[in-house]
């Protein structure tokens, strides 16, 4: 089993790919700056691919196709310019309506590309290319203070960061409309959809919660902006190191990136505040595992969401309230209570 | 034909011709598909894990999908049945839940990935073993996404776990009916044809503090009928021996007729449209040694009889008239002949469709109650 690692650090170096799920171009080179928001790497692709039966559209003998087809395969072609046509009295033309490509040319049938979109992957946060991935895209690198959630809806965008208490976010307080605009806004629960759309119509940038009810869940995940949770669902606090590191970013510009967690991959939703440190790319970082000493967060009633020190690690597997036989960290909490728990409900805290 | 619709479509590797895929009206074989599903599978696989090219090469295989490496032994043990009764196997993951199952030329399998809904909740709450709102279920639910390793620690969280699993295999079982339409599968009465074994797996059946557990989740799970047997791959071996198969197709028989699979129990659901707590079946049975015990079943119960370490036990099925254990009538019985088991031999007298109490504290009062008979 690995244990899951949950980053909450001050001074950390924060690697993230950006990557093409096809190959394509790669924009930046190593060693280039880059600004959140600026492309890494694109695919061009066609917009839409026509195809024009051309026996039937010119009213043509199929033996004598060759005469009356103007391009080649692979040929580009501009809007306007004449594909095919068919001369004589009557004459019939067929023109491409956009600009690009035959790609095409078989039973009597033509088919081109047109147009161009891009698929383009951006930058979330400003940082340092550290590693090209050829024709996919890159890593970029920033040093700076990292602050980890468990779930975000797949969005990204960034803010000056504010911090509500709870009485600054309860619904029945009547506030304006969007005095919240342009700020990422962090909040320990959401305990409803009432209180979750108050917040939204205060037009955040993005959101920060601590935890939500089940209930919420759709409306977070349809929201229009970015919404991390930290905790997870129920009724949760913040955990003392996220709230402080919260507090630490507290009114300065922050970036928040909404990914949904992939395990497979070890990437969680994030927020960043990015520092003036060097980066220093050919550092590894070292090797976390369960060890006496270390900060960690449990999971599960009634401790989710507490941190403690691990302050014991028993070899022999014990047996749980549950009547299942796991093995045990023992931790000592914040607030000075030693409690035992199964090593598979910790969360390693990466400071 | 094949070599026309190739050019036309210009899939290049993604074109595959295969035969009549039906051959029944009534009947779908997607066997004909497997090469290019396995195919395409493992050029997926190769593009996203670096390295596995080299091992494939070196190892002279290909990399499997765990389902399909699993279905080849459920049709290994459906062949190595003499009843005919057909095998099944039944894996519960927190991402998804499997159901593969085998009876002579039919076969159908299906991964199901169960959403987490208000709907989930209620139905979780509904077949928890501890009074739990819809809300505490899909908070449990949720955060357990987030938080794949996570085990019960507590019985509140165990009993959420294991609610939670009869509704995965509820979903399942549905989703692999809405796929197979001819799989026997009804949402209110159960599995209606008989599969032996049934074979269970996936953390959320195997990580169970005691085996009775396991045994009454797949039986609340399937709510099958007539007579069963249910195993246990506590070691997850059926995926790791489905992939030996065509490179030592002797070793999958040998490891599976060395007993690695443990039996769980064998069950005798007796169904009868009787009035709660009204006699529906006695059973004489036969240790071996000693005298015969009876033993009366109630419409609505659970019992247990125990299997002796080493030995086989002999059970005198004597049905209500009204009552059907599987014998092919109602009324009919027979000597069932039962081999050594962890849980024993279970009669599930409780009827199909599974009456639940609408109170939420007597509905788990009655899965204790269940549970207690079962000894777990």
């Amino acid at each position: 089993m690995a244990t899951e690692i949950l980053a909450i650090a001050c001074d950390q170096q924060i690697l993230r790919t950006y990557a093409l799920p096809f190959a394509g171009s790669v924009l930046v080179r190593t060693g280039q700056e880059v600004s959140a928001g600026e492309p890494i790497a694109e695919i061009k692709m066609p917009e839409r691919y026509q195809v024009f039966d051309v026996v039937n559209g010119l009213k043509i003998n199929p033996k004598h196709i060759d005469r009356h087809i103007e391009r080649l395969v692979g040929e580009p072609v501009k809007a306007g310019d004449v594909v095919a046509q068919k001369t004589g009295l009557i004459s019939r033309i067929f023109r491409a309506s956009q600009n690009g490509m035959v790609v095409a040319v078989r039973d009597g049938r033509i088919t081109l590309a047109l147009g161009e979109k891009k698929l383009q992957v951006l930058a979330t946060y400003p940082g340092t290319v550290v590693e090209i991935i050829p024709e996919r895209g890159a890593v970029v690198a920033v040093q700076g203070m990292l602050l980890q959630g468990v779930w975000g809806n797949g969005l990204n965008s960034s803010g000056e960061l504010v911090i509500l208490d709870a009485e600054a976010h309860s619904p029945d307080k009547k506030r304006p409309s969007g005095d919240l605009q342009g700020k990422i806004v962090a909040a320990q629960h959401a305990a409803d959809l009432e209180s979750f759309a108050s917040l939204l119509n205060r037009k955040p940038a993005g959101l920060v919660l601590g935890s939500v009810m089940p209930e919420v869940q759709p409306a977070l995940q349809n929201a229009p902006v970015p919404v991390m949770l930290l905790v997870g669902y129920g009724e949760f606090e913040i955990d003392a190191l996220s709230a402080a590191m919260l507090r630490q970013m507290e009114g300065q510009f922050v970036y928040l990136n909404a990914n949904e967690p992939d395990p497979s991959e070890h990437s969680r939703p994030d927020l960043i505040l990015p520092g003036k440190a060097q980066v220093s790319p050919g550092l590894f970082h070292e090797e976390l595992r369960l060890e006496v000493g270390k900060h960690v967060r449990l999971l599960g009633k009634p401790y989710t969401g507490n941190t403690g020190v691990i302050v014991e690690l028993p070899e022999e597997p014990e047996k749980f309230a549950s009547g299942l036989v796991m093995r045990a960290v023992v931790v000592q909490r914040e607030d000075e209570q030693i409690i035992r728990i199964p090593r598979e409900n910790v969360e390693l805290i990466l400071e | 034909m094949a070599e026309y619709a190739r050019e036309e479509l210009d899939a290049g590797e993604d074109f595959h011709s295969a035969l009549n895929v039906q051959a029944r009206l009534e009947a779908e074989s997607l066997a004909a598909g497997w090469p290019a599903m396995l195919g395409a599978f493992s050029r997926l696989r190769r593009q996203q894990l670096t390295g596995l090219a080299e091992l494939e090469t070196e190892w002279n295989c290909t990399a499997l999908p765990s389902a399909f490496a699993v279905s080849r032994i459920v049709r290994l043990i459906d062949r190595m049945n003499p009843e005919g009764k057909g095998a099944m196997a039944l894996d519960v993951g927190c991402n998804s839940t499997i159901v593969i199952a085998a009876r002579g030329d039919d076969f159908i399998g299906a991964i199901s990935h169960p959403p987490i809904s208000a709907q989930v909740g209620k139905e979780t709450s509904r077949f928890s073993t501890l009074p739990i709102d819809a809300t505490t279920a899909a908070a449990y639910m949720f955060n357990k996404k987030l938080h794949q390793a996570f085990l019960p620690a507590t019985l509140e969280d165990l009993a959420i776990e294991q609610a939670w699993t009869r509704v995965r295999l509820h979903y399942a079982l549905r989703r692999t009916r809405e796929l197979f339409p001819w799989f026997a599968y009804d949402p209110e009465m159960g599995l209606l044809e008989p599969y032996e074994p049934v074979l269970l797996s996936g953390e959320s059946l195997v990580r169970v503090p005691a085996a009775q557990q396991t045994l009454l989740m797949a039986l609340d799970g399937l709510r099958p009928h007539g007579i069963t047997t249910f195993a246990m791959d506590k070691d997850q071996l059926l995926a790791g021996l489905g992939s030996l198969a065509d490179k030592e197709p002797l070793l999958p028989v040998q490891v599976i007729d060395s007993g690695v699979f443990a039996n769980l129990g064998t069950v005798i659901c007796a169904d009868a449209p009787e009035r709660a707590a009204k006699r529906v079946l006695t059973l004489e049975i036969d240790r071996g040694e000693g005298a015969r015990e009876n033993l009366d079943v109630r419409k609505g119960e659970i019992k247990r009889v125990e299997t002796a370490p080493g030995t086989s036990t002999r059970i005198y099925l004597s049905p209500g008239e009204l009552t059907d254990v599987g014998m092919g009538l109602p009324g009919l019985g027979g000597w069932v002949t039962v081999p050594e088991s962890e849980v024993g031999t279970v009669i599930d007298a409780r009827g199909r469709p599974l009456d639940l109490p609408d109170d939420m504290n007597k509905r788990s009062e009655a899965f204790y109650n269940w549970l207690w008979e079962l000894g777990g």
